[in-house]
């Protein structure tokens, strides 16, 4: 248990370990997602759309790992067996990472900015839907990851991959303005990104909530399995 | 204790390690020579459990492949230059990590790093670090949890010779306390000063094994007599030996010197001075590597 938490805080330290990143999160979060907020209140009366397009956004970029950046960077200068040799497997330990570094960024970035923008819960069943989100994040960045490699780490995997995913996600539209597309925001397979917890944040039920476990279960288990059979390319790579 | 039986990989069409047998006792160094692309690394990382392959491997009694996690405890290994430490944090941090995840005592960083000369360096973010610095605090992580089986993959790769001197006096010093040590390198005077017995690969097989002392005696011309005139020497005087200078050559050779020395003195002029050495170490290894 010391050596999962030991993980988890890394993953929390790293977040933040270049004061560019803070700088970045909060003056570039606060700016994008205050600007979206006050062009979807003009575009729709609902009073959710506004609060669904600030903590869509926010909970997205908070949960987006950079686990693809990583991954190719450790396989192409070798240092991923080094990795690969401790004692926790691979896959834990990025999991665990990204479950630190995705707490950092919700609980001192985005959770502050959605309140300072005025974004009020109506419940508190978002809660459990963040931490599917950033298990979604790990599961995304790490298939992300494993495709980079796959594809013999070109750059601009990581841009493909936010960009799909702020589109596909309800980060980009909010769930609530979505028309004919509210459901899959809410309930489809990348829904746990953003549109489900700004769903739950807005007053959305508990179902929203089984279904993206669901969803997260797979892609998690997706990843994981991935991983699992990348492993003697990782382990062989190197110097 | 390692002890490795029959081990081969491949990589597609192109084999690594062919049936490699070896093994090496607690308190014992075992050094892996051989050229580039000879299989070293790759050895390591089998017996590390990053890679798999086939054959039977035991590192502490464990199978690496099979029981990875209880195996990797045992273990301490080190990638030349490919750290496990992660650059934006300071390196206390990642030792700390480290110390989790082998339930290693954490005071340990502080003592190891002190006998390496880098504890001042524990606050320093790992990516300002020079390689010195990083390699010891490498070592720190690898020694923490005090593994009876260290494997390292050239440690010394790049290093100045202070720090080198100092890196070998701490491995020595585990290996008096019981540990087993696979090491690969290409500084054969390092090799020479840690290794009990060496083993040569050569395309994944093994080439040759033995103590350096075999080794010598297989390879031939263990020895040289360097000869230096007090003038210049005449080719004829010199025929087909390896001439130094105008006015020396040397003789490599095996065996009694007596004889050699005896046969040499009469077809030398008067007043030659001669030095009989033992043979460079790569000089008498190299060709053992690609014959």
């Amino acid at each position: 248990m010391n050596a999962w938490f030991s993980l988890f805080r890394h993953g929390a330290l790293t977040r933040f370990a270049r004061g560019s990143e803070w700088f970045g999160a909060l003056a570039a979060g606060g700016l994008i997602s205050a600007i979206t907020a006050s062009v979807w209140h003009a575009a729709s009366p609902d009073p959710r759309v506004a609060t669904q397009a600030v903590l869509g956004w926010l909970v997205a970029a908070s949960v987006a790992g950079r686990t693809d950046e990583w991954l190719a960077t450790r396989w192409t200068d070798g240092g991923l067996a080094a990795d690969l040799a401790r004692p926790v497997s691979l896959g834990v330990q990025l999991l665990l990472r990204d479950l630190g570094r995705a707490a950092t960024g919700l609980a001192t970035v985005s959770l502050p900015l959605a309140l300072v923008l005025g974004a009020r819960p109506d419940g508190v069943l978002f809660l459990p839907a963040l931490l599917l989100a950033a298990v979604c994040g790990h599961a995304f960045g790490l298939l992300s990851g494993i495709a980079t490699i796959g594809l013999g780490a070109p750059a601009g995997t990581t841009w493909v991959r936010s960009s799909l995913l702020a589109l596909l996600s309800g980060a980009a539209v909010p769930p609530a303005a979505g028309g004919p597309f509210e459901g899959f925001f809410v309930y489809g397979p990348f829904g746990a990104l953003a549109g489900a917890p700004a769903a739950l944040f807005t007053g959305a039920g508990l179902g929203v909530l089984g279904v993206q476990f669901a969803w997260v279960l797979l892609w998690l288990a997706t990843a994981h399995a991935a991983l699992s059979g990348l492993r003697d390319r990782l382990g062989a790579t190197g110097p | 204790m390692i002890e490795v039986a029959g081990l081969s990989r491949r990589f597609g069409d192109r084999v690594a390690l062919s049936r490699v047998d070896l093994r090496v006792e607690a308190g014992a160094v075992v050094a892996v020579l051989g050229a580039n692309g000879a299989g070293k690394s790759t050895l390591v990382k089998c017996l590390a459990g990053v890679l798999v392959g086939s054959g039977t491997v035991r590192v502490a009694g464990l199978d690496p492949w099979s029981q990875r996690a209880a195996a990797a405890l045992r273990l301490g290994v080190m990638f030349a230059h490919r750290g496990s430490l992660w650059p934006d944090l300071s390196a206390a941090e990642g030792l700390r990590l480290s110390a989790a995840l082998y339930r290693a005592d954490r005071a340990r960083i502080e003592v190891l790093a002190d006998r390496l000369g880098v504890a001042d360096r524990l606050g320093a973010l790992v990516r300002t670090l020079s390689l010195g610095e990083r390699v010891r605090l490498e070592l720190v992580g690898a020694l923490l949890h005090r593994p009876p089986v260290l494997l390292f993959d050239e440690p010394t790769l790049g290093l100045d010779p202070a720090i080198r001197t100092v890196v070998r006096r701490v491995l020595r010093e585990a290996v008096e306390d019981g540990a087993a040590l696979l090491l690969t390198s290409h500084d054969l005077g390092e090799v020479a000063q840690l290794a009990d017995r060496v083993v040569v690969l050569r395309d994944g097989v093994v080439a040759t094994a033995g103590t350096l002392a075999e080794l010598r005696a297989r390879a031939g011309g263990a020895r040289r007599i360097v000869v230096t005139a007090p003038g210049p020497l005449d080719d004829a005087v010199v025929g087909a030996d390896r001439r130094l200078g105008s006015d020396s050559f040397e003789l490599a050779f095996d065996g009694p010197s007596g004889p050699v020395v005896g046969a040499l003195l009469a077809r030398l002029p008067g007043g030659c001075d001669l030095a009989i050495r033992e043979s460079p170490l790569d000089e008498v290894l190299a060709p053992l590597y690609s014959r």
